[in-house]
């Protein structure tokens, strides 16, 4: 299995190598890693249906105990063959879709190969932290796909918009997954779900996952940012924004349902969100008039469809929503492609603007409408399968699955309904509109489609097959109702169901006028992409204020602020823990004392002068006459480095001081008050560390060694060999420090100085700077 | 310039400096021209020497950076920032990288050899007329720190040295010492 997710990684690196001279053929060349993931899946099913699952673990820190295990089960092998299925398929049909592009082809391929073994391994994950990075792999490649090439705003603000919903509920996933984990003792999935936690954290983290899966999902309402991706390429939408990664959230639902669904939020948020998702995604599909954005809000539909099988925790619901996650896989992905068919060759995929294509290309429409059967829930496909065994879950008796029954029958309705649309909306003459789809679409573009949509097909007609592989998956469930797939189960309540939704369903669709009509008189509702948008300008906003309220753009104020609280941190603790030293001598030698003394005079000097430039000199007096202390104390070496650098920091003084105002203005009283208090505040903390640190008599013990192993180590110069060798790490550290420092100063000299001319110390700088703020913001 | 015709009085007319004519004549200085043009060769001279006797006695690649890095700010205030670009080519980044990537091959490199991050050795030679030679591996580490310090300093020079830019209208009370 692990070297399964290694050939998705060397084949994204193989495929983005070869798209500069193949072009959009390295596309065929990456879906080598999927279908042969797909082929290894397939071979292994039996063994896994038989409930004997397979296993692999990559230890990569011993030490710390950190591993990847990968277990593939039954939900496991259920998810792992649709991802690895549909993208191979998705890859070979972007072949066609690509052809032509020399832009970008080379991210493109590498992203979407990528993105293929993030889904597998998230699938695959035993670890909930190994589960997350992959979750987080899956979005960040979204995010690229989507936005593309970044060219216009648009794809931007989609890509955007995707990112911060999927990261930001991503979050509240992490918490709730570390919750979890430190509930239950082990981060192992199969453990936590094995032996489940119970108790007052174990129902936060539950909470917490559940945003994280939802979003991932687009569930309400977190939903707008599905069709705002379908700005992107529709392979793209195809495999990521139908197929594989909104599934993400589902398989988590679906892989903790069993140990979880008794607790108590469980339930009713995974079935009111569900059914309330099914819906307004399928109400939201029924005006559309872009055939994708139909698509992406019939996706919404559909996922909550699912959230409400996979997340009910019953054998019978889990079994329907096993089969209805292959049914959507292959409808909605072959659904997609053919969108993209027909936008590639049509050149539009706005149903008021699509005349004539039926006819133009008749296999076109016989694998949409193979699909659609599927979509609508007809038998024989895998979608009718699905949907009677959905009714059936919920004709079982249980809390709450009456209203429950009634919200999917609903949701069903409006997926016949908006199936019809889409059929009608591709395919159906428009007189006086004109045919812009000139010719067939090349056999090789539809062949990947018409695979997906034979295979719903295939499923449906083979539902012992279909049994097996979603039984994998329930059989996580107590057998409490024996229910198998099946075509025909005789004259009983899902049938009527199913005939009911059919008949209302074609009854919407041909009342679709008053339907239009009553939507608008409709009045318009809270709008959660609207609060989203504000949500995101609020928080700009309150980070625009903060930033406006502290960072008020005065040196003074800066250093009071870091001033006293050093003061009262270090300083506290020292004077706390410490304390005073009990006895100190004033000077060893009475050099000492006269060097100490004009210290003190020129340090009174530098508060007294009012001339810029003399006060700088005269401060740099005070560094030269302490490097003559260090001297006099008998250490040359510190005191050539302090002459030194004391030298370098006046001459920076001098470059900086040359700009600003000669005299030093005076500060009002008040203010002069306070900063000298914090001053004398500083010096006192200052004076008590120094005496403390130099009261202490006793050598270190770590220099001990220093003085004898010096000049075997180098030389007998001790501080320098203490630089180099002893401590040669803390060095390394230092000068690293001091080269980035030292480009970021420098960075930001010149990002000021090229904004507004060099910095001068004038009080106009912040009105300007906000002003500045304030156009960026308009614009 | 409206009046050309005056000269000022204490430019050189030879070139003491590789780019020092390239400046304004009212800012030149001979006497600056002339001390950087005889003491910067040896003040490099004497960041060499405190490289090479760290290890024995004061000095080492802080110092020599340091040495090396005033050597610079000599040339710049002599000649103006062209002739600090003569004197230095390197751009500042350069000498930062250069100087990291001297430092961290210099750890890996104990790593590879002894399985030891920064572990040092000392060869020792009989060179002829210069005696006792001690050559410590962690002068590669001293070279790299002194590379940093002089990277650090051009830095500075390049930037809170730079001159006014000339479309701007100066403060009224700015003043300049250079």
């Amino acid at each position: 299995m692990i070297a399964l997710l290694l050939a998705h990684l060397v084949l994204a690196a193989v495929a983005a190598a070869l798209s500069t001279r193949l072009g959009s053929r390295a596309l065929a060349v990456g879906a080598l890693a999927p279908a042969i993931s797909f082929a290894w899946l397939a071979a292994a099913a039996p063994d896994v249906l038989a409930g004997q699952p397979r296993r692999a673990a990559w230890t990569w820190a011993d030490t710390l105990g950190l591993e990847v295990p990968l277990l593939l089960d039954g939900l496991s092998l259920l998810l792992g063959l649709v991802v690895t299925g549909v993208g191979a398929l998705v890859l070979l049909y972007g072949v066609h879709y690509f052809a032509g592009r020399e832009h970008g082809m080379a991210r493109t391929s590498a992203v979407l190969v990528l993105f293929a073994g993030a889904m597998l391994g998230l699938v695959l994950a035993d670890n909930v932290l190994a589960l997350y990075v992959a979750w987080e792999l899956t979005t960040v490649c979204s995010f690229l796909l989507i936005g593309d090439e970044g060219r216009d705003g648009a794809h931007r603000s989609a890509a955007l918009r995707a990112l911060l919903v999927t990261t930001g509920a991503g979050f509240a996933l992490l918490l709730g997954l570390l919750l979890l984990g430190d509930a239950a003792g082990t981060y192992r999935l199969s453990a936590i779900v094995a032996a489940p936690p119970e108790g007052a954290q174990a129902a936060t983290a539950v909470v917490l996952v559940l945003v994280g899966a939802l979003a991932k999902s687009a569930q309400v309402p977190f939903h707008p940012w599905l069709p705002a991706a379908m700005v992107a390429p529709t392979p793209v939408s195809a495999y990521l924004h139908a197929a594989a990664m909104v599934k993400a959230g589902l398989y988590l639902v679906a892989r903790l349902a069993p140990a979880f669904a008794e607790v108590l939020p469980w339930r009713p948020i995974v079935l009111a969100v569900g059914v309330a998702t099914m819906v307004l995604g399928g109400w939201r599909a029924l005006a559309q008039t872009d055939l994708k954005r139909l698509l992406a809000y019939g996706t919404i539909a559909q996922l909550g469809f699912l959230l409400v099988l996979l997340g009910a925790g019953t054998r019978t619901a889990a079994l329907a929503g096993a089969t209805m996650l292959l049914a959507h896989a292959a409808f909605k992905a072959t659904l997609f492609l053919v969108v993209g068919i027909i936008d590639h060759e049509a050149g539009t995929r706005d149903l008021r603007e699509l005349n004539g294509v039926a006819r133009r290309a008749p296999g076109l429409a016989a694998v949409a409408v193979l699909a659609c059967l599927s979509m609508a829930g007809l038998p024989p496909t895998l979608g009718y399968l699905g949907k009677e065994a959905a009714f059936e879950a919920f004709l079982e008796p249980g809390t709450g699955h009456r209203w429950v029954l009634a919200g999917i029958v609903a949701g069903s309705v409006l997926t016949v309904a908006y199936t019809l649309r889409f059929l009608w909306g591709a395919f159906a003459d428009r007189p006086g509109v004109e045919q812009r789809l000139e010719h067939r679409p090349p056999p090789g573009f539809l062949a990947p489609a018409a695979v997906l949509g034979g295979a719903g097909l295939l499923g449906g007609l083979l539902p012992p097959v279909v049994d097996a592989l979603a039984g994998g998956h329930a059989d996580a469930y107590p057998l409490e109702h024996s229910y198998h797939l099946a075509l025909w189960h005789g004259f009983s309540p899902p049938l009527f169901l199913s005939l009911f939704t059919l008949a209302a369903g074609a009854a919407l669709h041909l009342g679709r006028d008053r339907v239009a009509a009553a939507r608008s008189a409709l009045p318009a509702g809270p709008s959660a992409e609207g609060s989203e948008d504000r949500l995101a300008r609020g928080v700009l906003a309150a980070a625009g204020a903060l930033t406006r309220r502290t960072q008020i753009g005065s040196l003074p104020g800066y250093l009071v602020v870091v001033l006293l609280v050093v003061c009262v941190g270090p300083g506290g603790v020292l004077l706390v823990q410490v304390g005073l030293p009990a006895r100190f001598r004033a000077w060893d030698t009475p050099g000492q004392a006269i060097v100490g003394a004009v210290v003190v005079a020129a340090v009174v000097g530098v508060v007294l002068i009012h001339r810029r430039i003399t006060a700088v000199l005269v401060l740099s007096a005070v560094g030269y006459l302490v490097g003559l202390l260090f001297l006099v104390h008998g250490d040359p070496d510190l005191a050539l480095t302090q002459v030194l650098v004391e030298t370098l920091t006046l001459l920076v003084f001098v470059l900086v001081i040359r700009r600003m105002p000669p005299e030093v203005r005076r500060p009002p009283e008040v203010l002069r008050g306070a900063r000298a208090g914090v001053a004398l505040l500083v010096g006192a903390l200052a004076t008590l560390a120094t005496l403390t640190i130099s009261a202490r008599h006793v050598p270190s013990r770590s220099i001990e060694g220093y003085f004898s192993k010096a000049p075997e180590a180098g030389g007998p110069n001790v501080t320098n060999v203490i630089i180099t060798e002893f401590r040669a790490l803390d060095t390394v550290g230092e000068v690293t420090v001091l080269a980035i420092a030292s480009t970021g100063v420098a960075s930001l000299v010149l990002v000021t100085s090229r904004l507004r001319g060099t910095p001068r110390g004038g009080h106009r700088q912040p009105a300007a700077a906000r002003q500045e703020a304030e156009q960026e913001e308009a614009s | 310039m409206t009046d050309d015709h005056r000269r000022p009085v204490a430019v050189p007319r030879s070139r003491l400096l590789a780019a020092a004519d390239r400046q304004d004549p009212d800012e030149r200085s001979l006497l600056l021209e002339g001390l950087a043009r005889m003491v910067h060769p040896s003040i490099l001279v004497v960041a060499v020497y405190l490289l090479f006797v760290g290890l024995h006695h004061p000095g080492g690649g802080f110092a020599a950076g340091l040495v090396a890095g005033l050597g610079l700010v000599l040339r710049r205030l002599a000649g103006g920032p062209q002739e600090l670009a003569t004197a230095m080519p390197l751009p500042p980044g350069g000498l930062l990288g250069g100087g990291l990537l001297l430092v961290a091959g210099y750890a890996a490199t104990g790593v590879v050899v002894t399985g030891q991050l920064l572990a040092g050795a000392v060869w020792s030679l009989e060179a002829g007329f210069l005696g006792h030679v001690e050559i410590p591996s962690s002068l590669v580490l001293e070279l790299g720190i002194a590379l940093i310090v002089v990277g650090l300093t051009l830095d500075v020079l390049r930037t809170l040295g730079a001159d006014e830019p000339a479309d701007e209208p100066a403060d009224g009370n700015a003043e300049r010492t250079t």
